[in-house]
């Protein structure tokens, strides 16, 4: 332990060197050696060959966004539609429809057929040769005349 | 050749000069970084890879210094983070407290071919290893490179009163180590 009775010690007192030294050319071959540092820091910059793919992967990545996006939010949203509109009108039952009318009319004969067409609902009045050609073809002249003395 | 840090700082701006601005910038600041990097973090191969990563992170950030310090100010300023970022490496590593790490400094700086101190040197270098982090900043910017408090406060971002009482604490402490030591 340092005396106490001994003068104590001062920084003042104490010669103020540098304790410390480099080795030789230090400072020298310190700069080249920084050059060459900075030269690999900047080589992958470059000497990196921009590839097609890297020029475009910022376009690709937003067109897979927005592929995610319509797969996410429009692709459920218009099966909701589609299943909405199948409720409203069944297309089932239109088929129904539609068959029950093709067996009515295919099962109807003609005279049926016409009867209903022209089921008063027409207002013009056939010409005078295709009445006399029906009743030529349908009935007699004792049906006729029968008819007419009524 | 003295060159000023302003003509230094307009050639780093020209992308043609950069290059050969910042090996100017690097033969002007090596010597006083290295001695202000090598008080703080004693052993020379130590602080050359410091000097070194002081030198790439100034490279780096060159362009977006806004020069509303000066370059000096800021060069210091990278400089000590990174010896302070050194030394909380060393704590990490050894995940030991500080008074630990501050033995490995001993350890390594006795070990030091580059160290020519004489006894009372060696001695003085292990009482400012006693002083925490701060005042040891402190201490060997004013003791040894006579630092004006006004520039340290740029650098270190404190006031200029808490360095004074910071450096009158630090003094006492290692006068009182040096007079009590074995």
């Amino acid at each position: 332990m340092h005396n106490q009775e001994d003068t104590p010690i001062k920084l003042s007192e104490i010669r103020k060197e540098n304790p410390f030294r480099v080795p030789g050319n230090y400072f020298e071959d310190f700069q080249a050696r920084m050059h060459l540092r900075i030269e690999q820091e900047m080589q992958p910059e470059m000497k990196k060959p921009v590839r097609v793919i890297e020029l475009l992967k910022p376009a690709l990545s937003l067109a897979a966004s927005f592929a995610a996006v319509f797969m996410i939010v429009y692709l459920p949203i218009s099966s909701i539609q589609k299943r909405q509109l199948a409720s409203d009108s069944p297309s089932s039952e239109v088929q129904i429809e539609t068959d029950h009318y093709t067996y009515l009319i295919e099962n109807m004969d003609e005279n049926t057929f016409f009867a209903l067409f022209n089921n008063g609902d027409s207002d013009e009045i056939p010409a005078d040769e295709s009445i006399t050609e029906y009743l030529a073809a349908n009935y007699s002249d004792y049906d006729i005349f029968m008819e007419t003395q009524k | 050749m003295h060159i000023s840090d302003q003509e230094i700082m307009s050639r780093l701006k020209s992308s043609k000069e950069k290059d050969r601005a910042f090996q100017l910038l690097v033969t002007k600041y090596q010597e006083r970084l290295y001695w202000h990097i090598r008080k703080i973090v004693l052993n020379h191969d130590d602080s050359d890879d410091v000097l070194q990563n002081t030198f790439l992170k100034i490279w780096r950030n060159i362009d977006s210094f806004r020069e509303e310090s000066s370059l000096f100010t800021w060069l210091y300023r990278i400089a000590t983070n990174e010896a302070l970022t050194y030394l909380n490496q060393l704590k990490r590593k050894s995940a030991t407290p500080m008074n630990e790490v501050s033995e490995y400094l001993q350890q390594n700086l006795e070990a030091d071919e580059y160290f020519d101190g004489d006894d009372i040197q060696l001695k003085l270098q292990n009482a400012i290893l006693t002083l925490p982090e701060k005042q040891r900043l402190v201490f060997n910017m004013r003791y040894f490179d006579e630092m004006p408090y006004q520039e340290m406060s740029e650098i270190l971002e404190t006031s200029v009163g808490a360095l004074k009482a910071s450096y009158h604490h630090a003094a006492k402490k290692v006068e009182d180590y040096l007079n009590n030591i074995e």
